[in-house]
């Protein structure tokens, strides 16, 4: 999921980096080009983190909010003067997030009448059939793994309640590792699945 | 500087939700500058999303997951997937590898997005048995032999009872087939004395139309004083009487001595020395003859043929069982009619 994350927003970079407001951000950031996309990307990551946990519907977008009114405000010739950027950015991005929060709220899609929707006749069937597609990539993507990665994986995943503690303890002692380092290569592991079954479902 | 496990609580308050505002900005600013905070916070959300889907978050965590986490939509993408790969895992754990209406196996639809998926087989993969599992198997085992062993133990008692039910069946079996043959014997008797009254009532009738002179030598009178009489107690010695018939004799008249008794009636066997029954007479009563009672019955003549004869009297008291009164024994000496 780091990667298509990685992918869209570098994409994205590449796009606007035509853009005047963008280069002047850049510049601010680092006057290396490279490092400046690189930077511009890791805090892009961080920020939709912040507006995920805050509750935005759209985090990335509230993230090129953030970038853009930087980006407008060195266009426009304010001096910021930091030793910090990303400091001074999670600063516009808390003015961006206090006015989401005065935005009404959307209606939740969950509490949106069924019989408001136009029928679909073929709805369950398309459900039913997107389903098998999805737990068919997911059983394929489960086999591209390597035969070590795949039982790690399972093993993992396996129990359920409060066992499933144990076992991250006891599959950590297992490889002589902390548990820290077995979340580190689960998360891996499940980036590369979700990546997998991302792709197939797209072909 | 915050310890690991310090660190992890901090990080799974944040997600649900749990720190104070200014705590919270702390944080988030912390990890926007920390790119090792970053990563912890990445693996730590997925793993929270992880113990959702199996159920391993308290009551209280489900909550804040449900109501502050669940906010964002890639949130729920993600949890869908950990959820879809749980229900995978355990299946792979049980050795199913998917339940009944989980098509992943469904390898004839023709939505399969890649040709090699079509050669997906059941593939049962092994792996290490958790210790947990080892000891709940031993637990069921131990249990399993308790419960065969208590089985067993029942059944045993059960086959007991049983076997007393049967035999106590068979000796009730045997006491029927014991009655039943009391209850046929008794009928034989009964139809052989209606056989006896009907000779009797034949040989009256004979005697009535015969001529009055006659009669004195067709009926032959015994008497059988209580000097014949062998008593099943007293121990007396067994004394003979002989009586001679002639050929022409029709019935002969048995009187038998006998001392009162409480007996409110006697039965008669007329037996040979060979034990065949001869003659038989039930329920007859004792007729007074001053300090002593007779027995009187008359027996037709064709029936006693030369030979010893026992005859037995057993007393039939108002209340209880028949017993044994005494022995009479008699010899016959028939007389060829002359030529």
């Amino acid at each position: 999921m780091s990667s298509d994350y990685n992918t869209a927003v570098v994409a994205k970079y590449k796009l606007e980096l035509q853009g005047p407001a963008f280069q002047a951000l850049l510049n601010w950031l680092n006057p290396d080009r490279d490092c400046a996309g690189e930077e511009y990307v890791r805090l892009h990551r961080r920020l939709a983190k912040i507006f995920e946990a805050r509750g935005c519907l759209r985090p990335e977008d509230c993230a090129d909010e953030t970038f853009n009114r930087v980006g407008r405000q060195l266009l426009e010739g304010k001096e910021i003067r930091t030793d910090n950027p990303p400091i001074y950015i999670d600063g516009v991005a808390r003015l961006v997030l206090r006015e989401q929060w005065r935005k009404p709220a959307p209606e939740p899609i969950e509490e949106v009448s069924a019989n408001r929707l136009p029928q679909d006749p073929d709805a369950d069937a398309t459900a039913k059939s997107e389903k098998e597609a999805w737990h068919v990539c997911l059983e394929t993507c489960l086999q591209q793994l390597p035969s070590e990665s795949r039982q790690l994986l399972l093993e993992y995943y396996a129990e359920e309640k409060s066992r499933k503690i144990e076992t991250r303890s006891r599959m950590a002692k297992q490889l002589g590792v902390a548990t820290s380092v077995l979340r580190n290569r689960i998360f891996k592991l499940r980036n590369s699945l979700r990546g997998c079954v991302a792709t197939c479902l797209a072909r | 500087m915050s310890s690991p496990n310090d660190t992890h609580s901090l990080i799974i308050s944040y997600l649900l939700g749990l720190l104070p505002e200014p705590e919270l900005e702390r944080f988030e600013r912390s990890y926007l500058t920390n790119e090792d905070l970053f990563n912890e916070l990445q693996e730590v959300e997925d793993e929270l999303i992880d113990d959702y889907a199996s159920g391993a978050l308290t009551g209280e965590q489900r909550a804040s997951f449900e109501k502050y986490f669940l906010r964002s939509s890639q949130r729920r993408e993600k949890l869908a997937f950990a959820t879809a790969i749980t229900e995978r895992a355990v299946a792979w754990q049980s050795g199913t590898l998917v339940s009944a209406d989980n098509p992943i196996l469904d390898t004839t639809s023709p939505d399969l997005p890649d040709s090699s998926s079509s050669k997906l087989h059941l593939i049962f993969w092994k792996g290490p048995v958790p210790a947990w599992r080892q000891w709940v198997a031993i637990a069921a085992a131990v249990v399993l032999a308790i419960v065969i062993g208590m089985l067993w133990l029942r059944n045993r008692d059960l086959r007991r009872q049983l076997s007393s039910a049967d035999a106590n069946y068979a000796r009730l079996r045997q006491e029927v087939d014991a009655q039943s043959k009391s209850t046929a014997e008794t009928k034989a008797e009964l139809s052989a004395e209606q056989q006896q009254t009907q000779m009797l009532e034949s040989q009256v009738e004979q005697l009535q139309t015969s001529s009055v002179d006659r009669i004195g030598d067709t009926i032959v009178n015994v008497v059988l004083g209580l000097d014949y009489l062998v008593g099943a107690t007293r121990g007396s010695e067994k004394k003979v009487k002989t009586q001679a018939v002639s050929a022409d004799a029709r019935l002969i008249r048995l009187t038998l001595d006998i001392a009162p008794s409480s007996f409110e009636s006697f039965n008669i066997l007329l037996r040979r020395a060979d034990e065949s029954v001869v003659w038989r007479r039930s329920g007859l009563k004792a007729t007074p003859a001053g300090d002593r009672r007779k027995l009187k019955l008359s027996i037709p003549a064709e029936n006693l043929s030369s030979g010893e004869y026992q005859i037995r009297v057993v007393g039939v008291p108002p209340e209880g069982d028949a017993e044994l009164f005494g022995n009479y024994f008699l010899k016959i000496e028939r007389k060829r009619a002359p030529r």
